[in-house]
């Protein structure tokens, strides 16, 4: 596991990653409207916050593809597969641990109870997968990193928008929700939302699965091994 | 990098990618909320494995599966079976396609998606033919490819092994010679000289014997000489080579006035070398019968101890002309090259071949 160990180490390293990863969560932690259960806009920010964290996670991968490390690294034994897998181990671990630092808070804070909180991890933590995915493919589309970076945050503010980050996917036109619901931040918004409602139903273990099925086209997607 | 896709792959892809863009608008324009965004998911997931995967074709069975079982929830999505048919079709595996030729021929016998899946079997032959043919094609540029490299090298050989056979041949008269003079003249002229020495020895004590010795030594001698008159006789060749050849052809170009002159011991350039430097004044001289308004034709023979050097040169340059070597030229350049040497052309002011080849 040593290129885990060393991913894990290096994303620790750089500050943009700290500052996404601990001080934005804990700065919107405390603030108390952002959490009313039916006004909750704090959960989706905190979705948001998480795919940032996983785009400026995974770019390590694209600056090793950049600056010819990853050819050198494939010049040892390594397989592409133990390549990425523990990279996304490594990132998948930070933004967990992340994760459950943040609920505990939370639930201290705001009294969610035990079901609400273990609900929150599962769908933070697929959701962390899918952004993970989302960003891998992403970036193996792109040669440069400042064309990367500028329509990323395109692509980001219009799945904030037809995620439901802004604008309730119920009052979303039926038109804009099925664009939405390509994107995985519509299937966080649905299955927060159920959440808060407290509706234990099958749409919300709905909405795991399709975010589980995205993770999936985009790691195959994004995991076809490429030297430059 | 990967390789570079093929034209037939690239519309495989766009064909796919309408399929699955009309599957979405189908699945936005007709209610279905989940089962269309489930099926559209779990098609694409499948592709992207395929698409990693190329050798696990049988995963196009699950496609169908899946397409047919989401069918009883959304009618709707049947139709987009005709992908899997396609793509079996374009995969060269139409046994793939069964499960949806039995859905077809279950529920929907006489129908649009008949007349559909029929239309997508003949896009993937199609398709699949296209693949098929440039395949061959490929396959048929490499088998040519390896020929041509065959007969080149096949020919580098030829060359080398006629320089070789042009030293064995050499080597072998050499000794002819050599055994001709010893077995015939050689006895003869020994036999003579051991008798002169007896002829000495004997002038003192019996004339008349000494006498008769030495009239049989004339005898011999003259024999030997006779001898080797024949073998020399016996050796010239009746064709003309070396510098004569050359002599000869210069004397016969009547196309315009030749100046050939000859610098150095022409016995220092073997017989191969005369091969090449014969073929080489040749080729000059029918280029300027072919090419050039030549007034006059200088062709000078230079021969060191090292290289000899053929420069043959006309004043016949035709304005804004370009010159690129032809293929008796290039076999000339090959042939020399396969002997160390070298020829080499220039048309600044008058147009020059020189040819430059080494005395081993």
């Amino acid at each position: 596991m040593t290129i885990f160990l060393f991913a894990f180490i290096r994303s620790l390293r750089r500050k943009s990653t700290l500052v996404a990863m601990f001080v934005l969560p804990l700065a919107i932690v405390f603030i108390r409207t952002l959490w009313t259960l039916e006004n909750g806009r704090g959960f989706l920010f905190y979705g948001m916050i998480i795919m940032f964290a996983a785009f400026s996670l995974v770019r390590s991968i694209m600056i090793d593809r950049m600056t010819g490390t990853v050819v050198r690294i494939f010049a040892a034994p390594v397989a592409t597969f133990q390549y990425l897998f523990q990279n996304l181990l490594a990132f998948w671990l930070i933004i967990g641990v992340q994760t459950i630092v943040f609920v505990v808070i939370g639930s201290a804070l705001y009294g969610w109870g035990i079901e609400m909180a273990v609900r929150l991890i599962l769908s933070y933590n697929i959701f962390a997968v899918a952004s993970l995915a989302f960003s891998l493919a992403w970036n193996s589309m792109f040669r440069s990193k400042v064309m990367s970076d500028a329509i990323f945050s395109i692509i980001i503010s219009l799945m904030a928008l037809l995620g439901g980050i802004f604008i309730p996917i119920s009052m979303l036109p039926d038109f804009l929700r099925k664009i939405g619901m390509l994107f995985p931040t519509y299937w966080l918004s649905n299955s927060l939302l159920f959440i808060q409602d407290k509706e234990w139903n099958g749409q919300y273990w709905l909405s795991i699965l399709i975010m589980f099925l995205f993770s999936a086209a985009f790691l195959l997607y994004g995991s076809k091994r490429r030297l430059e | 990098m990967g390789k570079s896709m093929s034209l037939h792959e690239k519309i495989f892809i766009v064909y796919r990618m309408m399929g699955m863009l009309l599957l979405y608008i189908l699945w936005t324009k007709t209610g279905s909320d989940v089962a269309g965004l489930f099926l559209l998911l779990s098609l694409l997931i499948l592709m992207l494995f395929r698409w990693r995967f190329p050798k696990l074709k049988w995963t196009l069975i699950i496609d169908q599966l899946v397409v047919i079982s989401i069918s009883f929830l959304w009618g709707n999505s049947q139709y987009i079976l005709a992908l899997g048919v396609f793509e079996a079709a374009y995969l060269g595996c139409p046994l793939f396609a069964l499960p949806s030729v039995f859905y077809t021929v279950l529920y929907n016998p006489e129908g649009f998606l008949f007349l559909l899946l029929t239309q997508s079997a003949f896009a993937g032959i199609a398709l699949w033919g296209w693949s098929k043919q440039q395949e061959s094609a490929f396959r048929n540029m490499d088998e040519e490819r390896r020929r041509y490299y065959e007969t080149e090298s096949l020919k580098q050989e030829l060359l080398a092994a006629n320089v070789q056979m042009v030293r064995m041949v050499e080597l072998s008269e050499r000794s002819r010679i050599a055994r001709e003079i010893h077995d015939d003249a050689g006895h003869e002229i020994v036999a003579a000289y051991m008798s002169l020495q007896t002829v000495q020895a004997l002038f003192e004590t019996d004339a008349v014997e000494a006498e008769e010795m030495f009239c049989e030594a004339i005898e011999r001698l003259g024999s030997g000489i006779c001898k080797i008159r024949e073998a020399v006789h016996n050796l010239t060749p009746l064709t003309e080579i070396g510098v004569a050849a050359l002599h000869r052809l210069s004397d016969r170009f009547s196309h315009c006035p030749i100046n050939f002159t000859v610098y150095g011991d022409t016995s220092k350039v073997s017989a191969y070398l005369w091969v090449i430097l014969e073929a080489c004044l040749k080729e000059a001289l029918t280029n300027v019968m072919r090419h050039a308004d030549a007034k006059i034709v200088r062709a000078t023979l230079d021969i060191t101890p090292c290289i000899v050097r053929l420069c043959v040169e006309n004043d016949g340059v035709r304005k804004n002309s370009y010159f690129t070597a032809g293929l008796g030229l290039r076999n000339l350049q090959q042939r020399a090259a396969a002997v160390g040497g070298n020829i080499s052309t220039s048309i600044a002011e008058s147009f020059r071949l020189v040819c430059v080849l080494p005395i081993l």
